[in-house]
């Protein structure tokens, strides 16, 4: 078969799989360098990244596989393993890596043995090599490979230490791919696995291999032997029957196969490890009776997410504003090129520009949460902050990895979805990604600082307008934990798993892969967002812009004439001309009034018109609703939509648009004549911004993270929210005024 | 049971203490993770501190360190010597 497998020349496909924190995403990096693709691997949401490289002229696929201890599953996504593995996903393998932490040699070579099993080819990597000496630990390589039966290469994918090696050992491997010896189970298991085998031919099954055997009888998961044409209610009694002989030898059927490979592995490692010398209290126990500390570790923990936050806060925003500038200066730049079609100017405009511009000022954010995030992982701090912070989110189903994708959020939900990557239990992950967009992100703030300096300063002076401002920051988080505890006891049909850590080994980071880190999350949101974000800016373009009939602009114009000519108590022929001879203020007065006709008049327009009394016990008027609508790709547009359709300017901070908004009064129906805007009005137009989802951007991230159905879940259950929390505020409030 | 020593789970422990796996609950999924990862019955742990908020607590096992909720780690029955003046 080797011959025809080279002489081919097919693709090659490599599995690559590992314990966690064994360095599996930097050895991948190191591998495949820039040729990777990140996706989900259909029907759950398990990160699965696919790398190309070149081994000996010969294309090579490497799948990387979801961390694991194991190949027992105890959650549909550590299905994802075995079944990739047998080829049922993706190609067959045509050769396994298994990649072995050297310092935790005997945990790491479990999952080795269990890979043995399946007969695969199957080479180790042996990584961390590089800290042996100073953990005063020595391993006979060539031993060790003899009572694997496999190769085994020694690497420090950190320092790429050894990858030529590895890939010569893979090329040889695939070259000539030698059978592993079938491994030695006792009479007890091949009695077990023979039995199993017999029934299942009995039903008339496909014949299977005895390593899937076995992998059926060790584990209670049905998913295998449902694959078999098993059905679910057969699989208890007809496992408990075919596991009476591991039973009668005395071994716990779940835990006959830990048994038998540590045994060996036990066995093993006292031929293979030598230490040199003694290893008091290790360096890592040093530092975490600091960091882990109950009221240092806390300390330090608040300090360095102050530290990050801040620095976040204070590096980014320099950028921030340079591409803002950067995109108004383009938009101005273009828009006296496009003069001569109108319709196009404003698409590229208002619609491609800005919108765009929107997006991509969110990256400065991203980069510099991911360098952090990055740091905290690679020197193992991450899974600290998990420690310390389990207990305040375990009772909601969340766990305390949940800590810094929440915290992140408080900048922009974006990069926080993103960080709930770091988070294995998959049911946590989903919880967290459902409350992030609760966090009050930056885009917020231009709401709330419009709407309390119109209504709560002017009345109530600067320090209920700050306490204000603090009382919207917290007010998502209140909701969320209650929300995310409600989610976990009545929606999430997903079983929780036990929450077991590994804190690994204080290590220092390689600069490299920090700057990786930070280079994926920045380009994953960029393209993926960048272009759903395009489409949509220019979709609510068109639904603002269009139907656009010049008879608007004629009727506003006359309407314009007329009642500026009456006020400044003169004739309309004279304001025409005054128009016509370039006045400035009478030009630019009414090409305000033109746009907000124009917006009035547009198919959005006419939908905040029509749905306006679902809105109208939470006190919003035509205008705001137009603003709500106009506002769900991304929340700030409200404050330039607001001051479009007030005809104003469109900057928060201008005074004239807090002055127009607190003078607007209601045109007809049973409030005609009194204002809008009451502190009623102003406190529901906060909390619905500060619940509802409208960020485009965040929705294509949660799609695209765990699935689109809990897209529009989170669309559905936050909108619904901000609903209820508005007209519940109007209501008690304007009872309470 | 031998004189001197006691039959308590995990989470009983005191930072600072050893004590040997009696019995793991082989049905609960922390005791398939712990398996995996090689603790089995006579394998030596050792409690080393409990979070700021009391749970989760972290727990050395042969060859690593890992934290866990007392919740699970009840499923984990330890033997311990008797913390009796010497």
């Amino acid at each position: 078969m080797s011959a025809a497998v080279l002489s081919e020349r097919r693709p090659i496909t490599v599995a690559l799989i590992g314990n966690p924190n064994t360095g599996k995403t930097t050895l991948f990096n190191r591998l495949t360098g820039m040729r990777q693709r990140v996706g989900n691997y259909p029907g759950v949401t398990v990160m699965r990244k696919t790398g190309h490289t070149e081994i000996s002229g010969r294309d090579v696929t490497v799948i990387d596989l979801p961390g694991a201890y194991s190949l027992a599953a105890t959650s549909p996504d550590e299905r994802i393993a075995i079944e990739c593995l047998q080829g049922w996903r993706e190609n067959l393998p045509d050769l396994v890596v298994c990649l072995v932490d050297a310092t935790h040699l005997r945990r790491s070579l479990f999952l080795a043995r269990q890979l043995a099993d399946l007969g695969r080819p199957l080479i180790v990597a042996l990584n961390f090599t590089d800290e042996l000496r100073s953990r005063g630990l020595a391993i006979d390589v060539e031993r060790l490979s003899q009572r694997l039966g496999a190769p085994v290469v020694p690497i420090a994918a950190r320092e790429g230490e050894g990858i030529e090696r590895l890939r010569e050992a893979m090329a040889a491997a695939v070259g000539s791919p030698a059978a592993l010896e079938p491994l030695q189970w006792p009479e007890s298991i091949d009695a077990s696995v023979e039995l199993l085998r017999g029934e299942l031919s009995r039903r008339g099954g496909e014949s299977v291999e005895d390593a899937m055997l076995r992998r059926m009888l060790f584990e209670d998961d049905y998913s295998l032997l449902g694959r078999l044409g098993v059905k679910h209610a057969e699989c208890a009694p007809l496992l408990d029957h075919v596991r009476r002989p591991i039973r009668v030898a005395g071994m716990h059927p779940l835990a006959a196969e830990a048994l038998v490979h540590y045994r060996f592995i036990d066995s093993v490692l006292e031929e293979v490890v030598s230490r040199t010398h003694g290893a008091g209290l290790s360096r890592t126990e040093r530092i975490d009776r600091v960091l882990t500390h109950r009221t240092t570790g806390l300390l330090i923990f608040v300090g360095i997410m102050l530290l990050v936050f801040q620095s976040i806060y204070t590096f980014a925003t320099p950028v921030m504003d340079g591409i803002e500038n950067t995109a108004g200066a383009l938009r101005e730049w273009v828009r006296p090129l496009l003069a001569g079609t109108p319709m196009f100017q404003s698409l590229v405009c208002d619609g491609v520009i800005s919108g765009v511009g929107g997006v991509i000022v969110f990256l400065p954010q991203i980069f510099l949460l991911f360098f952090f995030i990055a740091l905290m992982e690679d020197t193992g701090y991450l899974a600290r902050t998990a420690f310390l912070m389990d207990r305040l989110f375990g009772w909601c189903g969340l766990n305390g990895k949940s800590f810094v994708p929440l915290l992140s959020s408080y900048a922009c939900a974006v990069p926080g979805v993103l960080a709930t990557r770091t988070i294995e239990d998959p049911k946590a992950r989903l919880l967290t990604v459902l409350i992030a967009p609760l966090m009050s992100c930056s885009a917020r703030l231009p709401v709330y600082v419009l709407m309390i300096g119109a209504f709560v300063q002017p009345v109530y002076g600067p320090t209920v307008a700050a306490l204000a401002l603090f009382i919207m920051h917290i007010v998502g988080l209140v909701i969320a934990l209650p929300a995310a505890w409600f989610f976990n006891r009545k929606v999430l049909k997903i079983r929780s798993q036990a929450f077991l850590l590994e804190l690994p080994p204080y290590r220092m980071p390689h600069p490299k892969d920090v700057l990786w880190r930070m280079w994926e999350g920045g380009s994953a949101f960029l393209t993926r967002a960048g272009t759903v974000i395009l489409a949509l800016s220019v979709i609510i373009w068109a639904l603002l812009y269009f139907p656009r009939s010049p008879k608007v602009a004629a009727d506003t114009r006359h309407e314009f004439v007329t009642e500026t000519a009456a006020a400044q108590k003169t004739t309309p022929a004279a304001i025409e001309s005054r128009l016509a001879a370039g006045d400035a203020a009478l030009n630019g007065g009414l090409a305000h009034d033109v746009a907000g006709a124009y917006i009035e008049q547009s198919v959005l327009g006419r939908a905040g018109k029509a749905i306006q009394p679902i809105f109208a016990p939470a006190g919003f008027d035509w205008k705001i609703t137009i603003g709500v609508l106009a506002s769900f790709p991304a929340r700030e547009v409200i404050v330039s939509t607001l001051g479009i359709i007030y005809r104003l300017g469109d900057d928060a901070q201008d005074d004239s648009l807090r002055d127009a908004l607190r003078k607007a009064t209601w045109h007809d129906g049973p409030y005609a004549g009194k204002p809008v805007f009451t502190l009623a009005t102003a406190l529901s137009v906060m909390i619905f911004f500060a619940f509802c989802m409208q960020c485009a951007s965040t929705l294509t991230v949660i799609a695209r993270e765990v699935g689109q159905r809990w897209a529009v879940f989170a669309f559905v259950y936050l909108t619904s929210l901000a609903w209820i929390a508005a007209v519940l505020t109007y209501q008690i409030v304007s009872r309470i005024q | 049971m031998n004189a001197g020593f006691t039959l308590r789970t995990l989470c009983d422990l005191q930072p600072g203490d050893s004590a040997v796996v009696e019995r793991i609950d082989h049905e609960a999924s922390i005791g398939q993770r712990l398996l995996a990862m090689g603790l089995m019955p006579g394998c030596r742990l050792r409690l080393l501190s409990r979070a700021p908020f009391g749970d989760p607590i972290r727990v050395e096992l042969p060859g690593c360190v890992v934290c866990l909720r007392k919740g699970d780690a009840m499923n984990v029955t330890v033997q311990s010597e008797c913390q009796l003046p010497s």
